[in-house]
């Protein structure tokens, strides 16, 4: 059981990466799809 | 609208494959799986380790794929696909080299050393983290993306040279899924079926976040074109 720090540390670096990945992209589709939806609204009032 | 609906279906689904997968693929490598007699517990590594790798390469060879389509055809929906993959791909690589030095400390000794595959695979790493660099800070002119798609074919010939290179240079990273010793490779079928389910989840890993990363560069683009817009109607 001495290697079991190496096996706990691999596993957590996987997990750790996916979901540092997960947040940041729904990060930005949140961002992108915020700015859409500002610009579409913007965009009706410079048409009136 | 077609391309739409799909991508709204694959949002909704992947997320319910590739957690049940990753459930059965952790399952069988800390319940089911046999410890491996040398290395000892550490070995379970490789049952991320390895699909990790596959999953880059896939990513890579899509990035390939797509750029080719996309200096074909000049399509922006091949360039958007290029870019996802890349960075997704990244994601796995990443991955690999973040597990395979942890994994290489109990058994050779050393956090690393300049193996002929592990360099290969630095070297891949560090073209794609350039394809990313460029399309981030590149700008978003066409001229950036036919770039990028050069690099991004260019940076797939690395590939092949990976996985040939633990038996064209005979470095010290083991040759488990190509070895030609009938006493090597993995013999245990659980081994073997652990292995594929892994592979499989981090399969349905990829496909979901290239998905969702899909969708936000479609809205971005979509942005981008609406300010084109407004510019146009305000002047």
């Amino acid at each position: 059981m001495e290697r079991f720090p190496y096996l706990f540390a691999a596993y957590t670096v996987v997990w750790a990466v996916i979901f540092l990945y997960v947040w940041s992209v729904d990060r930005r589709a949140r961002r992108a799809e915020r700015e859409l939806e500002e610009l579409r609204k913007a965009l009706e009032r410079d048409r009136r | 609208m077609l391309a739409k609906r799909l991508e709204n279906l694959a949002s909704l689904l992947l997320p319910w494959l590739a957690g049940p997968a990753m459930v059965a693929a952790l399952y069988l490598i800390f319940l089911v799986v046999p410890t491996e007699r040398d290395q000892g517990i550490v070995q379970r590594i490789f049952y991320v380790h390895v699909p990790s790798a596959w999953t880059a390469f896939l990513g890579f060879f899509v990035v390939c794929g797509a750029s080719l389509l996309y200096l074909w055809r000049g399509s922006p929906v091949f360039d958007r696909i290029a870019r996802a993959s890349a960075e997704v791909g990244m994601v796995f690589c990443t991955l690999v080299l973040l597990t395979g030095p942890i994994w290489a400390r109990p058994i050779w000794g050393a956090w690393w050393t300049w193996d002929p595959r592990l360099t290969m695979t630095i070297i891949l790493w560090t073209i794609y983290a350039s394809y990313l660099l460029l399309r981030a800070f590149g700008g978003g002119e066409d001229q950036i993306s036919r770039y990028a798609a050069v690099l991004g074919i260019v940076g797939a010939i690395d590939i092949p040279l990976i996985v040939v290179s633990v038996r064209l240079w005979r470095g010290m990273h083991p040759a488990v899924m190509m070895s030609r010793d009938p006493q090597g490779g993995l013999r245990d079928p659980f081994m073997r079926v652990t292995l594929l389910v892994a592979a499989l989840a981090f399969l349905l890993v990829y496909a979901w976040l290239l998905v969702v990363r899909l969708r936000t560069l479609r809205v971005a683009d979509e942005v981008a074109e609406l300010s084109r817009e407004r510019d146009l109607v305000v002047s």
